[in-house]
């Protein structure tokens, strides 16, 4: 049984209860506030990566916090690491339950393949959802965008995502419709100028939530890239054996058909403009946001950005002369050294040939 | 055609194996002792605003009698080239016989928003240089530039070739478009402009996006799964945090600077065409006539060997000479294999040009 890889067993739970008690031993599980280990129940989905989830609640509080933020980025890729071994897992079982051979196997695999590609092609929203679980690495260039463009922001968390979480062709059309109608209401009477300023806030906004649309549909697309590069692999008959005797060997080559895909697809026109899009839109938006802030600033009358950024570039320009004007003394001051000296070396020069020439004459 | 070996007793075995090396690593980050970077002990020369020279102190007398002033980036921090105890470039520096400062930019915050290119290079720089000369009574020195820094280092050289004896660049973009520079590639459709208005200064986030989005599955996924075998050696652990908080240690950069930096060199190309304007000067490649060292490293993701390797068809001096190096970026400082090689051939190259 043990050696065959499509004879999976049935009793997986004691596995996943095994796996729990090997977790058991990990620093920091046994203290008196632990709850008691989770039933078999609790294991339904994901078991693997829930447990370590569950763990490293535990632990987390007792790392400092660098140690914290570091270890969360280990937990992290752990746990997408063993989502994609658990949704492997389910293929395998089934594949083993039909008492499937290696090639019906393979097309197993190549349909579970097939499925996740039409996910991807067919819902943005979905393939986040459910693919996530299955080799959840595909994600990682659109999360880190979303976690940079959080740094950036002025709410705490990402108040960004939560904009861009709608797929804009799910908006519905009375929605839709009543925002156009607010867009093209021209500004009327002494509120015109504020209400024009936030009408362009909203079309900056709707603007960046359609280039991150864009950018997320551009990743959705090389994960398809991904997978067929997968499938390439897996079904190519002329390339040397490749042995996948590990997860970890499955994964790397995941990430190795990832890379490739990504790096193929980056280097395009459509890639870079996509890209420029996104970083451009985005300060588009910020910018219009600092600028309604710095209006409100002044109506408090406490100084804004604009102000500082002038103060600022005067300061700069001062230094600047201080720095130049200091050189010039300096350049003067050696200048005048060497004239001083100049003239006495010349006369004892001068002196000495006198003396030289009379001695001779002696 | 795959080999499909995997079994559920291997895969449970796996699992385990994963989660006993993930506790053992976090027993052992929670026993480090803080991460500590910079090894070699040095005194600060001179200190302008945030800009600070170094100079490092060795147990022996410098066999070279002309100092060399190692100019970093302004992306990242320099300690990368004084790491730990066994991966530092500028002990092998000092064990070459070298006398050896360092120019360290600081962290630039908002008052430093309107530091230009010619700030740093003909300010900052030129100055760091005058003391060094004065110390040492020379009127000129060495300089050994480093990634943005050995740019700098170019444009430096070229206005002011009196100050500098010989000249080393270490991963130095020169041309900015070379084919696969995927950072050129992608700045191009950036409008810089409203970024630097919008941002003032650049985020270190934003840099460090840039720079992890080259290589986003290995450099944010496959980098930490990596790293849960390293962590079960207390001393990998500590290593691997050490390059961690070098890696997110991004000092944001001054809009001014950022702006000029990256219309001029990436966007437009300058430097080559002789076109950069610092201040009053205008840089051309062409006044670099002293000896170059041009080092750079083959499996550089960030500067293409061929952005290096550019330099030769464009300086003045009859005296270039370059130097590969079979690694990447970072590998280049910090790799066991750059530490046998990469400080000593500097340091063979400037004792012959003394």
């Amino acid at each position: 049984m043990a050696n065959d890889p499509f004879s999976w067993p049935n009793d997986w739970m004691s596995f996943q209860q095994k796996y729990w008690d090997a977790l058991g031993g990990l620093p920091s599980r046994k203290t008196p506030e632990d709850k008691p280990p989770p039933s078999s129940a609790d294991f339904a989905t994901n078991a693997w990566s829930e447990a370590l989830d569950s763990w490293w609640k535990i632990a987390a509080p007792k790392a400092a916090p660098p140690v914290q933020d570091f270890f969360s980025q280990l937990i992290d890729q752990g746990k997408s690491f063993f989502q994609m071994s658990e949704q492997l897992n389910k293929i395998l079982q089934s594949s083993a339950a039909a008492g499937q051979s290696v090639s019906q196997w393979q097309t197993a695999l190549n349909e579970a393949l097939n499925n996740m590609k039409e996910a991807f092609l067919s819902s943005p929203q979905y393939s986040r959802d459910a693919m996530s679980q299955w080799m959840g690495v595909w994600e990682l260039p659109v999360d880190h965008w979303q976690h940079m463009a959080s740094s950036l922001s002025m709410m705490p968390g990402d108040f960004l995502q939560g904009l861009n979480t709608a797929d804009l062709s799910q908006i519905t059309e009375p929605v839709q419709e009543r925002l156009e109608q607010f867009l093209s209401v021209p500004g009327v009477g002494h509120m015109r100028e504020r209400q024009a300023l936030y009408q362009e806030l909203i079309r900056l906004g709707v603007k960046y939530q359609e280039a991150l649309q864009e950018y997320m549909h551009a990743c959705n697309q090389i994960a398809v890239k991904s997978i067929e590069k997968l499938q390439q692999r897996f079904g190519d008959q002329s390339q040397e054996e490749l042995k996948i005797d590990s997860l970890r060997s499955l994964y790397d080559l995941w990430v190795d058909c990832c890379e490739e895909a990504y790096a193929e697809y980056v280097e395009s026109d459509e890639y870079v403009r996509i890209h420029g899009n996104l970083v451009n839109t985005l300060m588009a938006l910020k910018q219009h946001n600092a600028m309604i802030v710095d209006d409100s600033l002044e109506a408090l009358n406490i100084p804004n950005r604009q102000e500082i950024n002038t103060l600022q570039r005067r300061f700069h320009t001062l230094w600047r002369d201080n720095k130049a004007m200091q050189h010039e003394i300096e350049t003067l001051k050696k200048q005048l050294e060497a004239k001083k000296t100049a003239p006495r070396t010349r006369k004892s020069a001068a002196a000495r040939s006198t003396r030289t020439s009379r001695s001779a004459d002696k | 055609m795959i080999s499909y070996q995997i079994t559920p007793n291997k895969v449970l075995q796996e699992m385990i194996e994963f989660n006993q090396k993930l506790g053992k690593g976090f027993q052992n980050l929670l026993e480090t002792e803080e991460i500590t970077t910079g090894v070699t002990p040095k005194e600060i020369i001179y200190q302008e605003n945030k800009t600070i020279l170094y100079r490092f102190k060795s147990e022996k007398e410098p066999k070279n009698p002309i100092p060399v002033l190692i100019v970093y980036a302004l992306v990242n921090r320099p300690y990368m080239t004084d790491l730990q105890e066994n991966r530092s470039m500028v002990q092998g520096l000092l064990a070459a016989g070298l006398d050896v400062y360092l120019i360290d930019w600081g962290y630039p915050d908002r008052t430093d928003r309107f530091l230009t290119l010619d700030d740093y290079i003909n300010g900052y720089l030129d100055r760091c240089v005058d003391v060094i000369c004065k110390q040492h009574d020379l009127p000129d020195i060495n300089i050994l530039g480093i990634c943005q820094g050995g740019t700098f280092s170019l444009c430096y050289t070229s206005i002011h070739p009196g100050k500098v004896k010989n000249l080393i660049t270490m991963v130095t973009p020169v041309d900015f478009q070379t084919p696969g520079n995927l950072l050129s590639r992608w700045v191009q459709s950036i409008d810089v402009d409203l970024l630097v208005d919008t941002m003032g200064n650049i985020s270190g986030e934003l840099l460090n996006w840039t720079f992890l989005s080259l290589k986003p599955y290995r450099l944010m996924g496959q980098k930490y799964l990596d790293m849960v075998d390293a962590l079960e050696d207390p001393q990998s652990a500590k290593n691997f945090l050490r390059m961690e908080k070098w890696i997110f240690d991004s000092p944001d950069q001054a809009g001014e600077t950022y702006r000029q930096f990256i219309k001029d060199f990436y966007q437009k190309n300058k430097l080559i065409k002789g076109e950069v304007r610092l201040g009053e000067h205008t840089v051309n490649l062409k006044n670099i006539t002293m000896p170059v060292l041009n080092i750079y490293a083959m499996q550089d993701h960030l500067v293409p060997p061929g952005a290096s390797m550019a330099l030769k068809g464009y300086v003045g001096t009859q005296d270039y000479k370059e130097l590969s190096f079979p690694g990447g970026h970072i590998g280049i400082y910090v790799s066991g294999r750059a530490q046998k090689t990469v400080p000593p051939s500097i340091g063979k190259w400037l004792n012959e040009r003394m």
